[in-house]
């Protein structure tokens, strides 16, 4: 079945797609301010005419490419253009203001093409295990799970304030509880509204929480850099790259497994393992972290590629999305309607190789793309922001419109992007409010058909639930680490 | 950035997410907790069929808002408490307040025509359209103000800009997205 994809991608249409999202992908990530999340949020509206392969190709091109891209600016002017660029940026900059931004840059493509790489191997040999797994889920299970994955969301956007994230997500499933009850049709929160009734959908709120919620932070700001006029050589010796065969593997598999917690994103994998990446370094290279290391750039270019494989995991297996940008790929998924969760391979045969196939051309494109775009995307750097954020917008309205061609949706869109303002104001995440929204269908339903079975049985059924019960563990766990951090800090 | 990263003990994918001022999150904790007694009040009046609470459409807001309540108030808590630790100290910085308003402002007046106004002319050229709606004179006259205003160059550059985009815009997505543009 795999091959039968591989051989089914190998269309014109279908590469043109790969390598006009992947080098879209890598220029947009490139700019600083313009987030792979926004990237994502905003191309589910141009991909709602698109038929499914090529939409799916679209997407993943862009998912893939934008992580990557960050690094660009990073290096270059000391500007992370994602925020999982940050420990590239350390690093990266302090070689490119010693002459070497042209190696420092090479090693973060070959970084990202072995992280991708690590991503893709994982996913493809752990899919058939979470499906099997999650297949035996019932309704208590799936209550528990979803809970869960807003709580951990919140617990990953939030670090030292687990509580405020968990808040936000809280707040995500009140907001997707208006509109008709889907057991008894009976209203909810609706104040009579006929806009109302079909609930609030989560495309424009992800448009308005990542794309109008950044665009109005971020333009009043001022801030300009210097560009480098000369990048230098992109390569660095095969055998000084071969000696980071170690840090990629543990790398790969800290970007992997962080991937697939949601909310966990591509920005906590990098820093993490640029942390254990430090503290496990030879004396010799330790000395260089901070001031420019090529082993800390693998370090956090390799986890942060391996999340987008990671993070595409539970968004296939369990309808649950690994991060923000994985929230956007569902929501494009759900409008070709792909039903996304254990009976993915029962409900749409063959689309899971699809989707691993798109992933390793997309890589291959990644690699050739990035090392033509770095030097055109020194030319990008010299636009403003002024110029630039501005003209989203209608891109923005138009993505909105797009999902559903409902006018309402602006609106959403635009009270979204205020709400994500005012809690990025009051320091709170806004990427559980999405998990929320999109799992409280699941959480409501699940919940109250569990309770009616819980209560035609006696208690001992409850404690026969072994799975609910490890998972209703995980989720106290959760709670008290939060608390924890909330008592410590 | 770089120190923040050194000096955070938990690494967070939304670096921005933390600790507000005392007083903002006294603010911003008590807004929650008017909501969440509010959605009490609003899920106590919704019908429970069969006389089920377990199967109750409010069920599940009950719950999310009671617990609303009490993560709530941790934070409340806790910020009272730094309120009156930080009462001589303001961190209160001056800064250019109205520019921040300028965008949203004009955003909710081009969504607000682009749901309100209704018209639409097309030209064709060969097998292609082009929609003069809402869409196209309010976007490049909202691209234009915008762009003035943040990118700082001549106003007729402004308008070409915007001009251009929109155009580009409405010209692919009608033609090549197949998407009717809002308002039209």
């Amino acid at each position: 079945m795999f091959i039968e994809s591989l051989i089914d991608i190998f269309q014109p249409i279908l590469l043109l797609i790969i390598l006009l999202g992947v080098s879209l992908g890598i220029i947009w990530g490139a700019l600083p301010g313009l987030s792979t999340t926004m990237a994502m949020a905003l191309l589910i509206g141009f991909t709602s005419t698109m038929e499914q392969n090529i939409a799916i190709c679209f997407m993943l091109s862009v998912y893939t490419g934008s992580v990557f891209g960050g690094a660009i600016s990073a290096i270059l002017i000391n500007i992370p253009g994602t925020p999982d660029a940050v420990p590239t940026m350390i690093e990266g900059h302090a070689l490119a203001k010693k002459g070497e931004a042209g190696t420092a840059l090479g090693t973060a493509i070959f970084g990202s093409f072995i992280g991708n790489w690590i991503g893709i191997l994982i996913l493809i040999f752990l899919m058939p295990f979470l499906i099997a797994i999650a297949l035996n889920f019932k309704s208590w299970e799936m209550f528990l799970l979803s809970i869960i994955g807003i709580s951990v969301c919140g617990t990953m956007c939030s670090g030292e304030l687990p509580i405020k994230g968990w808040i936000v997500g809280w707040i995500g499933i009140l907001i997707a509880m208006v509109g008709i009850d889907p057991i008894y049709g009976i209203e909810r929160f609706t104040f009579n509204n006929p806009n109302f009734y079909d609930g609030f959908n989560y495309i424009p709120i992800l448009i308005g929480l990542f794309g109008i919620c950044e665009i109005v932070k971020t333009l009043p700001n001022k801030n300009k850099s210097p560009i480098p006029e000369k990048v230098g050589k992109l390569f660095l010796p095969l055998k000084k790259l071969l000696g980071y065969v170690k840090t990629s593997i543990r790398s790969g598999l800290i970007g992997t497994f962080i991937g697939a917690l949601p909310g966990a994103g591509a920005n906590v994998a990098s820093f993490l393992s640029y942390d254990i990446g430090k503290k496990r370094a030879k004396p010799e290279e330790k000395k260089l972290w901070g001031k420019g290391s090529y082993e800390a750039i693998v370090s956090a270019e390799v986890a942060n590629n391996a999340n987008i494989g990671g993070s595409i995991l539970p968004t296939l297996a369990l309808g649950i999305p690994g991060n923000a940008a994985a929230a956007a790929l569902l929501a494009a998924l759900t409008m070709k309607n792909v039903v996304v969760g254990p009976t993915i391979d029962i409900d749409h045969p063959g689309l899971v190789y699809f989707i691993y196939a798109v992933l390793l051309i997309a890589n291959f494109f990644m690699y050739a793309m990035a090392i033509a775009l770095v030097k055109p995307c020194i030319k990008l750097f010299s636009l403003s922001r002024g110029l630039l954020l501005p003209l989203i917008i209608p891109v923005c309205v138009l993505g909105a419109y797009a999902a559903r061609l409902n006018l309402y949706d602006l609106w959403i869109m635009f009270f979204a992007g205020i709400l994500g303002y005012i809690l990025s104001l009051c320091k709170y995440p806004t990427a559980p409010i999405v998990l929320g929204v999109i799992l409280a269908p699941m959480a409501d339903e699940n919940l109250r058909r569990s309770l009616m079975i819980f209560s035609e049985k006696d208690i001992l059924y409850f404690f026969q639930q072994y799975t609910g019960l490890i998972l209703l563990l995980i989720f106290i766990f959760i709670i008290f680490d939060g608390l924890r951090r909330l008592k410590k800090t | 950035m770089r120190d923040d990263f050194k000096k955070k003990s938990y690494i967070s994918e939304d670096e921005g997410a933390g600790y507000a001022a005392p007083i903002i999150d006294l603010i911003s904790s008590s807004a929650i907790l008017i909501l969440s007694f509010w959605i009490i009040y609003e899920s106590l009046k919704l019908k429970i069929p069969d006389n089920n609470i377990l199967t109750a459409p409010a069920l599940l807001p009950v719950i999310i808002s009671i617990s609303l309540i009490f993560m709530t108030l941790g934070i409340f808590y806790k910020s009272l408490k730094k309120l009156s630790i930080n009462k001589t100290k303001s961190n209160h910085k001056e800064t250019d307040h109205l520019i921040k308003f300028i965008c949203p402002v004009a955003l909710f007046f081009y969504i607000f025509g682009l749901t309100k106004l209704k018209f639409s002319h097309k030209l064709y050229f060969s097998n292609y359209q082009l929609d003069f709606g809402p869409f196209l004179i309010l976007t490049i006259i909202l691209l234009t103000l915008l762009l003035y205003i943040f990118w700082k160059q001549k106003l007729l550059s402004c308008f070409v800009v915007s001009l251009v985009w929109s155009l580009f815009l409405s010209f692919t997505f009608t033609n090549f997205f197949n998407i009717p543009l809002p308002g039209n």
